[in-house]
């Protein structure tokens, strides 16, 4: 069986509206991929930056996976929510990216995107917040139904990953 | 037979006049190459940038070939459309690239052009849009009849791509 090794964090998050930021995470992979040890999900600490405009979440991620095949490569997915002063929590951003497939140090930036409404949904937005949500959050991986979406592009999300491979040679992957 | 993956990302597109816009794409092959899983065509989402100029789809493509021959490596084509917000959809650019050739991680900067018209069409496109588009959308990618066509050059769109060959090297193909 190939071995795929994903080490490496969630550094932090730039270019939201609002700071107060955290990081809803998770990694997607097809049936032939089985999770050796890690969490493939969670939730980062919210963080409110001080000195200049990014957030830093600085969150592990240490995943180790089996495969015998290369179908459901590895994608990660991501939300971006907001928490207020008072405690509740807006949507921010839904993102996503492949894990890289090729070993080494990788720094990905991931841009995020939200739903959007009509006009008087957007205006009643800016004064009271809340907005519009996936029902189903497998749309952020999956390409089938996004047309029907209208979207505004939100803020960045910043990942540095090292990815080991094992055994893929063995397989006849050429690199 | 040799397997090919193609995993990665349409990141999104900018330098074009307007925002609102949204990409269709397909991948298009030879008659050797078969497609074991995923989606060949699709359409992404309307995104409108906040900040910036570039709008951001992180569209993911997720292709597993199986192929006995090289001819027909898979190219990448894309059409740009702009949304405005009537609804109405205007076309506002042509793409094509191949896919890479190598395994690894590519970033790729695809540039799109549409087709010019007279002056006096042209004239009228800036007052209410619409504008000249091809009748079969192959030219795209085939070199035949384009030097017939008068265009101009529009945006880029920004790909990612993670490429992973499987026994090529048992047909021979030096890497």
């Amino acid at each position: 069986m190939a071995e795929l090794h994903i080490i490496g964090q969630i550094v932090g998050a730039s270019g939201f509206p609002e700071s107060c930021l955290f990081c809803k995470w998770g990694v997607h992979t097809g049936a032939a991929w089985r999770l050796l040890s890690g969490l493939r999900e969670g939730q980062t600490q919210v963080d409110l930056p001080q000195i200049g405009e990014m957030a830093y979440w600085s969150h592990p991620i240490d995943l180790h996976y089996a495969t015998k095949g290369l179908q459901g490569w590895p994608s990660l997915h991501l939300q971006v929510w907001h928490q207020d002063s008072f405690g509740r929590s807006e949507l921010c951003g839904y993102g996503y990216c492949h894990v890289p497939s090729s070993p080494g140090h990788h720094r990905i930036s991931c841009a995020t995107w939200r739903p959007l409404g009509t006009w008087q949904e957007q205006l009643v937005q800016k004064f009271i917040g809340g907005g519009h949500q996936l029902r189903k959050p497998d749309l952020i991986y999956s390409g089938a139904d996004r047309y029907r979406l209208n979207t505004e592009a939100m803020g960045t999300v910043e990942l540095e990953l090292d990815i080991i491979l094992r055994h893929f040679d063995k397989y006849g992957v050429n690199s």
